[in-house]
């Protein structure tokens, strides 16, 4: 049959894949833009609608650690609640909220508050406060993060962020959400942001300023732990200065913040009592003792026992 | 080393990612330049949607002839496809699949069509089937099934 024939067909009709990689990258580029804005939004409104939380409910949450943890009688523990509540009283915490402060005896250089309001301050913090006052600032401070509900906003955040990662990989969410809502991650690895930091200053200013009558020591906190950290060289800073950098700007702002409420910048310091200063010497010979013995051992079980306090954000 | 046991479903991704898109390209170029080829070899087989012969052929022997193909996905296929079902347009990586599997099932039908003496295979249809594809991470393929008459000189059949 000379008159019948098949044509040859172009290749390019029916199969049109000729740069397939490209258009694997321009497209998943395209859809993660879309996640990542979608994340963010996430991301803001967990924390938004975290700060709208009832009060009781933050406190069934926190409740199983805080049982680990039941109010010790250690003289530095109770001076500390005694500080604590004088300064809170002035600092107008909303109505069921109570501030429950924990000594942690360890040299680490650190202090943070978390969800329910509880607040840890180290060892190491307190043997660097040169007075109470500068102390107190360190207090004020962590009580304004508690005060403007900043605990419960990053533990929001930090759930809407693994939930949106989850998405992606239920490894690396999973991960991320777990060690937001996990036993230790929950207590210490609340992160702040620098607005949350300057809100929880300015909080921690009017109540120094309340309780003493000047804001004598706030300025003096801050930069008394930047020369700690500059004295110790390059040798493993302070924790909070690796994720929380003590710019010259933060004390500037601070001045300014001293001088817009009027408060006078300094006045007479109150010392830190005797029986406190000696408890803490006590606590210190009777940790490192051992420590000189096998140093090495001491110290990595310490890391052990805290992980989250050397990674995890304070005094922030 | 942790961080890799951690990731383990990324990890994995990454590299059905990567072996899929080397050896689904490595298999889609042998096929073509063997799909090609054949088509030469048995372009002498005419194809015709006609349900009847044309007139001058005479007397003729006919017998059912079919030939099916099954061409599955690779994961890089599949993970572009995914994207393209986001942002729509033409699902470019599952064109060449169906390009295939049609060409093959064809060819098939004609090597059988050929077997049997007969130069032209008339009412020549398809069928195209899905496999897999059922639970969201399974692996998609497809079948194309190509079935027609050949007609044979009387007594080539």
């Amino acid at each position: 049959m000379p008159e019948y024939r098949n044509p040859e067909l172009p290749e390019e009709v029916n199969n049109s894949d000729r740069r397939p990689l490209a258009s694997f990258f321009v497209l998943s580029a395209a859809a993660l833009a879309a996640f990542g804005v979608a994340a963010l939004a996430l991301v803001f409104f967990g924390g938004e609608l975290a700060r709208h939380l009832p009060y009781e409910t933050e406190m069934r949450l926190i409740a199983p650690h805080a049982e680990r943890y039941p109010p010790r009688d250690h003289p530095v523990e109770r001076y500390l609640q005694r500080l604590a509540d004088r300064l809170a009283s002035g600092m107008s915490l909303p109505p069921p909220m109570a501030i429950r402060v924990h000594y942690v005896n360890e040299p680490v250089v650190n202090a943070f508050a978390t969800l329910g309001g509880h607040i840890a301050v180290y060892r190491g913090l307190l043997e660097r406060m040169p007075d109470e006052n500068a102390l107190a600032m360190v207090l004020a401070h962590e009580i304004g993060h508690a005060r403007h509900r900043h605990p419960v906003q990053s533990l929001g955040r930090g759930v809407a962020l693994g939930a949106a990662l989850s998405v992606l990989s239920t490894g690396a969410g999973g991960g991320v959400a777990e060690g937001v809502l996990g036993k230790s991650g929950m207590l210490t690895l609340l992160s702040f942001s620098r607005a949350q930091e300057d809100e929880a200053d300015d909080a921690g200013l009017d109540g120094l300023a309340l309780a003493y009558g000047h804001a004598g020591g706030a300025a003096d906190t801050f930069r008394m732990l930047r020369e700690a950290a500059g004295a110790r060289g390059r040798s493993e800073p302070p924790v909070f200065l690796s994720t929380h950098p003590l710019t010259q700007a933060r004390i500037d702002r601070i001045a300014g913040a001293i001088a817009r409420r009027g408060a006078k910048a300094d006045g007479p310091r109150t010392a830190i009592p005797e029986e406190v200063r000696r408890a803490l010497e006590k606590d210190a010979t009777q940790t490192t003792r051992p420590s000189t013995r096998s140093a090495p051992a001491a110290s990595r079980i310490q890391v052990r026992v805290v992980p989250n306090t050397r990674a995890g954000n304070t005094l922030e | 080393m942790q961080a890799l046991f951690e990731n383990l479903d990324l990890v994995l991704f990454a590299a059905l990612f990567v072996v899929g898109y080397f050896a689904g390209r490595w298999n889609e170029r042998r096929h073509y330049a063997s799909i090609r080829r054949r088509e030469k070899d048995l372009a002498g087989v005419l194809v015709f949607s006609n349900r009847f012969p044309p007139a001058a052929s005479g007397r003729a022997a006919t017998r059912l002839v079919a030939g099916s193909a099954v061409i599955s996905e690779d994961y890089f296929k599949g993970a572009l496809a995914a994207l393209y079902s986001i942002f729509g347009g033409r699902v470019r990586s599952y064109e060449s699949l169906i390009d295939r599997a049609r060409r093959e099932a064809v060819l098939r039908m004609k090597a059988e069509a050929h077997g049997l003496g007969a130069s032209m295979i008339v009412n020549v249809k398809f069928q195209t089937f899905a496999i897999g594809g059922r639970s969201q991470n399974s692996v998609k393929g497809v079948e194309v099934l190509a079935y027609g008459t050949a007609v044979a000189p009387a007594g080539g059949a």
